[in-house]
């Protein structure tokens, strides 16, 4: 029972930080080849967990191999041109300058259904309104609607906003951020003052957060409602 | 960056881990079956010394083997040499002659099937 308990733990500990190496990607996200590798590792994993009499270097060095391989292609085809046409899957052009192409949705096993389909969940209930639908790499489609079916923007409008850029969280339940501060141009000082003017402590502060135009608003403890 | 060359790392690791074990265990594993072919056919006729220096190659080797090949062909292994060790101490040519083959069997079948798979990869 001892084996199983470290087994399990060391799995946990390894399959994260393998996951890790991996990069920050959410499953919607991946691509083939690192679903294929995510699908194998729980394969691989649960080998030695479910069988005593498997060594555990059985489910460690395969995961080594596939995670290191993973990482290495990622990186050469980023280099290479040649290798990522080799190892990466090419986005589809299912709508170009406004035609279906079919012979794309053919080659992708795309439906006019599902295509619409795509399309609704877009938003977009007309397909004639549709300037490019590409298939990308994960699997999800992106689509650019004609210029005369799309939103009107701000530049349409010939507007010029203040860019609001992000807004900071400088304190967050009582705690200062430090890091946080350090992304703004101010430092504990200014926080202070800002604090002081609303007649407050540190700790009384539920949130605190400024945009980039300068713009603090807190929402005191007692205001959490 | 990082992560390319921690996995490079990973990988130059494995390999060698891989390659070592394996140099390693399959000329143990030749030792091992040249020493149990060696074993006379009789207890009587065996030498207390001939079984120690198996028992004593194997006592060397089998925790590198529980980290690459089944547990249950290592466990295989040291309850055959247990028993040509028994059959030899009882005088007991029948468990004696047995347990030697059967060990040669496991050694053999550890050899040609978990270590120099190559043949077996496909």
């Amino acid at each position: 029972m001892y084996t199983l308990f470290i087994r399990t733990v060391l799995s946990y500990i390894f399959l994260v930080g393998a996951m890790k190496l991996m990069g920050k990607r959410q499953i919607g996200q991946l691509e083939l080849s690192e679903f294929v590798i995510t699908m194998l590792l729980s394969e691989l994993v649960a080998l030695p967990l479910t069988d005593n009499t498997i060594p555990f270097t059985y489910s460690i060095v395969p995961i080594i191999i596939l995670i290191s391989c993973e990482v290495i292609i990622s990186y050469l085809a980023l280099k290479s041109n040649k290798l990522k046409k080799l190892f990466r899957v090419k986005p589809a052009i299912i709508i170009n300058k406004g035609k279906i192409s079919i012979s794309q949705m053919e080659k992708m096993r795309i439906g006019l259904d599902e295509l619409l389909s795509q399309l609704r969940i877009k938003n977009i209930s007309d397909i004639s309104d549709v300037e490019y639908a590409i298939l990308e790499q994960n699997g999800q489609m992106s689509v650019i609607q004609k210029s005369t079916a799309r939103n009107v923007t701000v530049e349409d409008l010939d507007l010029k906003p203040k860019e609001k850029g992000i807004t900071h969280p400088l304190i967050v339940d009582g705690h200062i951020s430090e890091f946080n501060l350090s992304l703004t141009s101010h430092d504990t000082s200014w926080l202070e003052k800002q604090l002081k003017k609303q007649n407050c402590k540190t700790e009384d502060v539920f949130l605190m957060t400024v945009d980039d135009t300068g713009k603090v608003n807190i929402i005191k403890k007692g205001s959490k409602k | 960056m990082k992560n390319v060359v921690i996995a490079s790392l990973l990988l130059l690791a494995v390999i060698i881990f891989t390659v070592l074990s394996s140099l390693h265990s399959t000329r143990s594993l030749d030792n091992l079956i040249e020493m149990a072919s060696a074993l006379s056919d009789k207890p009587s006729d065996a030498t207390e010394e001939d079984i120690k220096q198996l028992e004593n190659e194997w006592e060397k080797n089998w925790e590198l083997y529980s980290i690459i090949v089944n547990f249950n062909y290592v466990n295989n292994v040291s309850r055959e040499i247990s028993n040509v060790r028994s059959g030899y101490t009882a005088d007991d040519a029948g468990t004696y002659l047995a347990a030697k083959n059967a060990l040669l069997n496991a050694l053999d079948y550890i050899r040609h099937t978990q270590i120099i798979a190559l043949d077996n990869i496909i």
